[in-house]
């Protein structure tokens, strides 16, 4: 199976030169139908996304992350740097247990 | 306290004696599957915050080449180098299940390093670019594996914390109270019959002079 980079078309760029396939997006507005796409792909292994688009993909991105067994979703930063910072895996998990 | 409404009978008292034990029997199993998903989640938190790190980092250094390269030979350039190349990255993604949970095993098949496009008209940059991306792969990989399965067993500890609450705080309770209402009226009307029998007793007793 392949791994593709759905990214800004800077990001984008670097993982063109390394040789991995990518759908470059441009405009916020288009990253759902795009990730959308790339995930009915059949021959879809791992789809990585930049931050900045997965939050722009918004449902789509839990729909295809949470609901779908492949292809595996991993968001990853862009040339602009990690926007925010992440909750650490025992963050989360406390969170689950406090509620 | 709340109870169902159903004919107060002595089947009825069985029925939800059974179900009440059915009820009891799951959420402890419930309970352990909870201790499972969270021993797992346990084990793969530190690596998942680990992996994590280490793609991010890598990234961004070979981003850092990227602004390099661009301001060295320009987009046009990149994007031309960039379509003469392909990676043949093979993913294998195998599945296990723990707990019913499907986690996913990844793992890359990275053919060797060559040079893809002619010596002429790339720049070291645009091979750093590219061996740093390529590099990071693996990490890749680790992090799909590590950062999905954790992410599904988290969900799955959810939803097995909602039935556990359900059971203990509603079910559970709600089943016990309608036990113990049923056992007492049918006990009531125990005593009740049994009082009108021994009237009947003695009455038909006296009619009889005996």
């Amino acid at each position: 199976m392949k791994i593709i980079a759905i990214a800004d078309p800077d990001t984008a760029l670097a993982f063109r030169l390394a040789g991995i396939e990518t759908l470059p997006v441009a405009r916020k507005e288009e990253a759902a139908a795009v990730l959308k796409q790339a995930a009915e792909r059949p021959d879809m292994g791992i789809v990585l996304i930049t931050q900045g688009l997965a939050r722009a993909a918004g449902k789509q991105f839990e729909e295809v992350s949470h609901e779908r067994h492949l292809p595996l979703l991993i968001e990853i930063p862009d040339t602009r740097g990690p926007i925010e910072k992440r909750l650490s895996a025992a963050e989360k998990m406390a969170a689950i247990l406090r509620r | 306290m709340e109870r169902l409404l159903i004919p107060v009978t002595k089947s009825n008292a069985i029925r939800i004696k059974d179900e009440l034990s059915l009820a009891k029997d799951g959420e402890q199993l419930l309970d352990q599957k909870k201790d499972i998903l969270i021993n797992h989640i346990n084990l793969l938190a530190g690596k998942a915050d680990r992996v994590r790190k280490q793609l991010d980092d890598a990234l961004l250094a070979a981003y850092d080449q990227l602004k390099r390269a661009l301001i060295e030979s320009g987009r046009s350039q990149l994007e031309a180098a960039g379509l003469a190349v392909d990676a043949n990255l093979d993913v294998t993604i195998r599945e296990r299940s723990l707990m019913g949970v499907v986690l996913p095993l990844v793992s890359v098949n990275r053919p060797r390093l060559r040079p893809e496009y002619g010596l002429a008209g790339t720049t070291k940059q645009m091979d750093e670019v590219r061996h740093r991306i390529l590099s990071a792969v693996e990490t890749i990989a680790e992090l799909a594996e590590v950062e999905i399965g954790l992410q599904r067993l988290m969900e799955e500890t959810k939803r097995t914390l909602k039935r556990i609450n359900a059971l203990s705080y509603i079910y559970i309770p709600l089943y016990e109270a309608t036990l113990k209402s049923i056992q007492e009226r049918l006990e009531e009307k125990e005593r009740e019959s049994l009082f009108q029998l021994k009237r009947v007793k003695g009455k038909a007793g006296k009619g009889l002079g005996v």
